[in-house]
């Protein structure tokens, strides 16, 4: 098992940080009823520990008991079956409704329909309702969303769900009305560097602090990351203990960047889109890859030229986020830096 | 009474059928097909005569008796007509014959001529009727041919139909090409006509011979450029006389003349030409009918002639399953079976007669057994009938999807084009038949316009005939703008349009600088009134809008636009094109429709050049690939994960933030030696490492498809990791890397391939620690001993207990071996290592649980002594010791 799961706190009472937030979730909960919750935060923050925590405190420990379905249903009017894994315990299903693509909105209509419209049988074994938990409610798209919003409110009563999310920024605002925001926000480095320490001692792990603090700045407040590469220290050879890597793709981030420096000249755009199809290969988002490639580029600027990056960053990735071939945004943006550090030298 | 007037009107009846025969003749004069009509109607009236006589005699004896100088008469048509019976023997009757046989019939001899008389007349007669009409015709024809006087009815044809070749010498396409298809056509004549084998056909002697020409004419896809080569192959004939080559697929552009030539060239050959083509029904079933009759049947009426199957516009045909396609595929796979089987059957059938090739096929079918006949009546898909017509197939795109296979069984002929100089004159030619002024700039320019293609000339020109009365280039200048009689939608090959795009013409230059001031992405919506002066640019207009595949036209400009900017050193101008490309990108698809055309234009504007370098944009597709591939990689890493951990391990973090640490946590330090000597800590790794294989479910597998491919390049990567390792595991890897026979161990699923990163240099890669194939056969061999830690404990102790139970019984035969084993271990862990085995209070037990429970599953090692002897004679399995 991984540190990550295994170090994973199963209830509310047994969390590491943002304890007043435990405590009224805790009280939420105890209090009987709660409303459709909509938890959001960075990646690797703890929502989805603080998601199952929920469960096993309204549950008990049963609701940790659990199994994977792969559901396939017909799409209405056309022909393509739709596959989409749920996974689900008795009182709980979640479901991650991306999968289904451009279908997710029939995923939302035909399964969280058919879970919410009958009420649990045995009232008293099974609470008072059911949870669906939905993932990455940003990635739905607005007609997904859109059916959501009625289903919330009709079945509020047998059913409550739970939003996960990284940003409510694509979330609708109806949606964002009828839930109770819940906001995890990142660990602060204090946060992670005591939880490593913790984790390094339960394991009987040395863990200087130099590495400790490698590893914090590295995972930015995320946990998951943070844990795995102390995991991955663990079991390195010693010799090569001085120095933690970046990730493989954001060290290819900076050699893009120093190549946009480096010169600038359509060969070299060529070169760098070859770079650009590498990363979207390897299943790394484009808003990543401008984000990360801005803040690269950003060490190495100076303060009128980092405003203007940063301008264009923003354009191009809002441009990105409307279009389907980020590709083209991504040459465009690299461009368009090109041309401004091509003006800055002249 | 009926009787009496049966018997007295007996011979009249014939008489009058004849006549009306006569009648009926005279009646359709020139009509060669409603003569026949009647002829076979005339036939099947003779054979059911006796009803038909019956009534007839009514109706007449009635009539007799009311009238004695009416007689009635009913034609095939069932009319009814009275006819005065005219004793005078005047010329106003409408009939020779008829007059004669009514005069005859007051007399008491009836007739005045015996009926052979009457009958052979009947046949002069309808021999000059028929040459008559020959005559008529060909004056007709002649007639359509000088146009001059083209008064008559049909000059309201079409031109292209009046003009449309109608012999082999009419024909303007390639000669070489038309002679080829001729010959090839010719070289049926042996089964068709079963006439001798023409000289020019190459017989191929032996079966090997004529596969290894297949297998060649297989791998390479004829084309039109490279047929010289292959003409061997075209004349080459099957044992069984049939041409090795069954069907033809001519293709090309539309209005080259493809339908026409094919038509010319059958009949030419003797055949009558029978053609499929996309107004038919020609899915399924239908089709299959359709082709079955075309090439096993023979048309009754007219020349008798065998039938050539033309199937036209077969790209266009539907099917689910390909059908019609597949048909073909699979007759032209039965006939060269049996054209290589029927070998020794073939001669004795020679002398069949033209007339009785139905049965011969069928002695053939027979002679090939009962099985396929069955199969025929069994299964109607599977028509086993060999190829014995011709078969002509046309599409206009040779590559079409469901063209395939049967690209690579036909013979391809590509339709270039005529020569402009051919086509010119016979353009000519119409012009002063119609009587229409024209000049030479002005048909070129009209030929320039539709691309070469004959029909859209000749339609356009009938056009302005009815317009104007002449055609100038004047006409064609000064009406640019009405003009569009010539210009069809003409789709372009994708590869020659990305060329005119980027295509600098001295031109545009002008117009595109400003027109470029114009246009920004700010105002995209403003149509652009200053190009519309260049001719070259309204050309490129009407190519864009008539693209189809407008997506696949925006990708290639992304991926060719690069090479061909020029002067753009500020990237203003590439800024642009993306901007434009962005721009496309965004537009939802319903906009996309809209602005269609813009986009490539827009870019035709910033980015030429004199000399356009272009490939076929494939990075996309290719990363799509790539992605989708990976992303499989990882969906059958989530499959079957266990849901504790899949609840918590999102699909979106996998490749950002957890798959590197991981592969990290997956290549911990381990010596390449056996495991067995692993100290107290390394065995703990190594336990650890497995445990979480085991709850991932990955597996070293032995990849036996890079095993030797790949080697070199892994024992390089080997030996750059091995810079990060420290000296001894150098040694170990090195000493590794030097045996060859080791199998190449690979992760399944194969999560790794996260980690390469393409397009890097050496110094910029990530240097991480990765297992060499050798620790990976050590994990992947321990993994399948691997039992979970509980499991572990449980049977340790069982084991202990076993051991126990032994130590009491005999003195001390397990230690010494023991002790063999431990001097091997390191020596700080001996201690723990002895704490193991040897009972000791649970408090200490569990207290070693962390960190030594994870130990050995080989408590004991067994070693094989010759010569030595404990003296202990009990059977003890393996397994016991492991």
């Amino acid at each position: 098992m991984l540190w990550i799961d295994k170090y994973k706190p199963s209830s509310l009472d047994s969390m590491d940080y943002h304890l007043e937030l435990s405590q009224n979730l805790k009280n939420m909960i105890t209090s009987g009823d709660f409303p459709h919750l909509l938890v959001y935060g960075p990646s690797g923050a703890g929502k989805k520990t603080r998601i199952i925590a929920i469960l096993k405190q309204i549950y008990g420990p049963n609701a940790l008991k659990l199994k994977i379905d792969h559901r396939t249903f017909k799409h209405p009017s056309s022909s393509k079956s739709i596959q989409i894994t749920t996974i689900s315990s008795l009182y709980h299903i979640e479901i991650n409704p991306g999968e289904a693509g451009s279908y997710d909105r029939i995923v939302i209509q035909t399964i969280i329909k058919e879970i919410a419209q009958s009420p649990p049988i045995d009232n008293v074994a099974l609470g008072p309702f059911k949870i669906v938990i939905l993932n990455e409610v940003d990635k739905l798209s607005k007609d997904a969303q859109h059916a959501l919003r009625r289903t919330m409110e009709k079945y509020a009563k047998y059913c409550r769900i739970i939003l996960c999310c990284d940003s409510t920024a694509k979330v609708i605002d109806p949606i964002k009305s009828r839930c109770l925001g819940i906001r995890i926000a990142a660990p602060s480095n204090e946060d992670v560097a005591k939880i490593l320490n913790k984790v390094a001692s339960t394991e009987k792990f040395d863990l200087p602090d130099k590495t400790c603090q490698q590893i914090t700045t590295q995972a930015k407040g995320n946990l998951r990351y943070a844990l795995l590469l102390l995991e991955s220290q663990r079991s390195k050879p010693v010799s090569a203990n001085a120095d933690i890597p970046l990730l493989d793709w954001e060290t290819y981030i900076t050699v893009i960047a120093k190549e946009i420096t480096a010169s600038q000249t359509a060969d070299q755009l060529k070169a760098i889109r070859l770079k650009f199809y590498e990363l979207l290969g390897h299943c790394i988002p484009p808003e990543l890859i401008i984000k990360s490639l801005t803040l690269e580029l950003l060490k190495s600027l100076d303060s009128n030229m980092r405003y203007q990056v940063i301008h264009w960053a923003a354009y191009y990735e809002h441009r990105c986020q409307i279009g389907a071939k980020p590709i083209f945004h991504l040459e465009a943006f690299t461009a368009k830096i090109m041309s401004i550090y091509k003006k800055s030298q002249d | 009474m009926i009787i009496g007037a049966k018997r007295s009107f007996s011979p009249l009846k014939s008489q009058d059928q004849d006549s009306d025969n006569d009648n009926n003749d005279n009646d359709n004069n020139n009509n060669n097909n409603d003569k026949l009509k009647s002829e076979i109607f005339t036939k099947k009236f003779k054979k059911d005569n006796n009803l038909s006589s019956i009534e007839f005699e009514i109706a007449q004896s009635s009539n007799l008796i009311i009238k004695k100088n009416f007689i009635n008469i009913t034609t095939f048509s069932g009319n009814r007509k009275t006819r005065s019976i005219n004793l005078d023997n005047s010329n106003n009757t409408t009939t020779p014959s008829y007059q004669e046989s009514i005069n005859k019939s007051s007399s008491v001899n009836l007739l005045s001529k015996s009926i052979p008389d009457l009958l052979k007349e009947i046949e002069d007669k309808e021999h000059n009727d028929l040459l008559e009409s020959l005559k008529e015709n060909n004056k007709n024809e002649l007639v359509q041919r000088n146009g001059n006087e083209g008064q008559s009815k049909v000059d309201n044809r079409l031109w292209v139909d009046k003009y449309s070749p109608i012999s082999y010498h009419d024909l303007i396409s390639d000669d070489k090409m038309n002679r080829d298809i001729y010959n090839w056509l010719k070289l049926w004549d042996h089964v068709v006509f079963d006439k001798p084998l023409p000289k020019t056909a190459t017989k191929l002697p032996q079966q090997q011979d004529t596969r290894a020409i297949t297998s060649k004419y297989n791998n390479s896809n004829i084309m039109n450029n490279n047929h010289y080569q292959y003409t061997n192959l075209l004349t080459a004939l099957q044992d069984d006389g049939t041409p090795q080559i069954k069907v033809l697929l001519l293709t090309g552009g539309p209005g080259l003349g493809k339908t026409t030539l094919a038509h010319i060239l059958a009949k030419q050959a003797g055949y009558l030409p029978v053609e499929i083509n996309a107004s038919e029904k020609r899915s399924g079933e239908s089709f299959e009918r359709m082709f079955l009759d075309a090439i096993e049947m023979k048309s009754m009426f007219l020349d008798r002639k065998p039938n050539c199957l033309i199937i036209d516009e077969i790209d266009g045909i539907s099917g689910r399953d390909n059908g019609p396609v597949e048909l073909i595929l699979k007759l032209i796979e039965n006939s060269v079976k049996h054209g290589q089987l029927k070998k020794n059957d073939d001669g004795s059938h020679n002398d069949q007669d033209d007339a009785n090739y139905e049965e011969y096929e069928n002695q053939q079918n027979k002679s090939d057994g009962g099985m396929e006949k069955k199969k025929k009546n069994e299964k109607k898909k599977a028509p086993v009938t060999r190829l014995l017509r011709p078969i002509i197939c046309i599409c206009n795109d040779q590559y079409a999807p469901s063209l395939r296979k049967l690209r690579q069984k036909a013979f391809v002929f590509n339709f270039s084009p005529p020569k402009k100089t051919r086509l010119l004159g016979r353009l000519k030619e119409i012009c002063v038949n119609e009587s229409l002024a024209s000049s030479d700039t002005a048909l070129t320019s009209l030929i320039d316009m539709t691309g070469s293609d004959i029909r859209s000339c000749i339609n356009s020109l009938q056009f302005i005939k009815s317009k104007h009365g002449s055609f100038e280039s004047s006409t064609l200048k000064a009406n640019k703008a009405s003009f569009v009689v010539g210009l069809k939608d003409m789709e372009r090959g994708l590869f020659d349009l990305w060329k005119d795009l980027f295509k600098q013409s001295t031109s545009t230059t002008s117009a595109s600088s400003q027109a470029r001031s114009m246009i920004t992405p700010k105002s995209k919506s403003i149509m652009m009134p200053a190009y519309e002066k260049s001719p070259q640019y309204d050309q490129l207009k009407q190519q864009v809008n008539a693209c189809s595949q407008k997506e696949k036209l925006i990708e290639g400009l992304f991926e060719n636009y690069l090479s061909n900017m020029t002067n753009d050193f500020s990237f203003e101008k590439t800024i642009d094109c993306l901007d434009w490309m962005i721009f496309s990108d965004t537009l939802g698809p319903e906009l996309q429709e809209s602005f269609h055309s813009i986009v490539p234009l827009a870019i035709h504007t910033r980015c030429t050049t004199y000399a356009p370098k272009v490939i076929y944009p494939h990075a996309d597709y290719d990363n799509f690939v790539k992605k989708k591939n990976i992303q499989s990689i990882k969906d059958s890493f989530y499959q079957d994960l266990d849901p504790s951990i899949l609840c918590f391990l999102s699909k979106n973090n996998f490749a950002i933030d957890f798959v590197y640490p991981f592969m990290d946590i997956l290549s911990p330090a381990l010596r390449a030696v056996s495991p067995q000597l692993y100290s107290q800590r390394e065995k703990l790794n190594l336990n650890h490492l497995l445990e979480i294989m085991k709850s991932f479910k990955l597996v070293y597998q032995v990849d036996y498809t890079k095993e030797f491919n790949n080697y070199r390049d892994n024992s390089d990567k080997d030996k750059d990791k091995d810079k990060d390792n420290n000296d001894k595991e150098k040694k170990y890897n090195n000493s590794n890397n030097n045996n060859n026979n080791t199998p190449h161990f690979k992760l399944e699923p194969p999560i790794d391939v996260f980690l390469y990163y393409q397009h890097l240099t050496s110094d910029q890669y990530v240097k991480r620690y990765r297992l060499s194939n050798n620790q990976k056969q050590i994990v992947s061999s321990a993994l399948v001993t691997y039992k979970p830690l509980h499991v572990q404990k449980a049977e340790e102790e069982a084991k202990r207990l076993a051991k126990e139970k032994e130590k009491e019984k005999f003195k001390t035969p397990v230690k010494p071996i023991s002790k063999i084993a431990a001097e091997k271990q390191p020596l700080p862990v001996l201690k723990d290592f002895f704490g193991r085995i040897i009972p000791i209070s649970p408090e200490s037990n569990d207290k070693s649980n962390s960190s030594g429970s994870g130990n050995p599953q080989h408590p004991i090692k067994y070693r094989y002594q010759e010569g030595f002897t404990n003296a202990i004679k009990k059977t003890v399995y393996v397994k016991d010791f492991l």
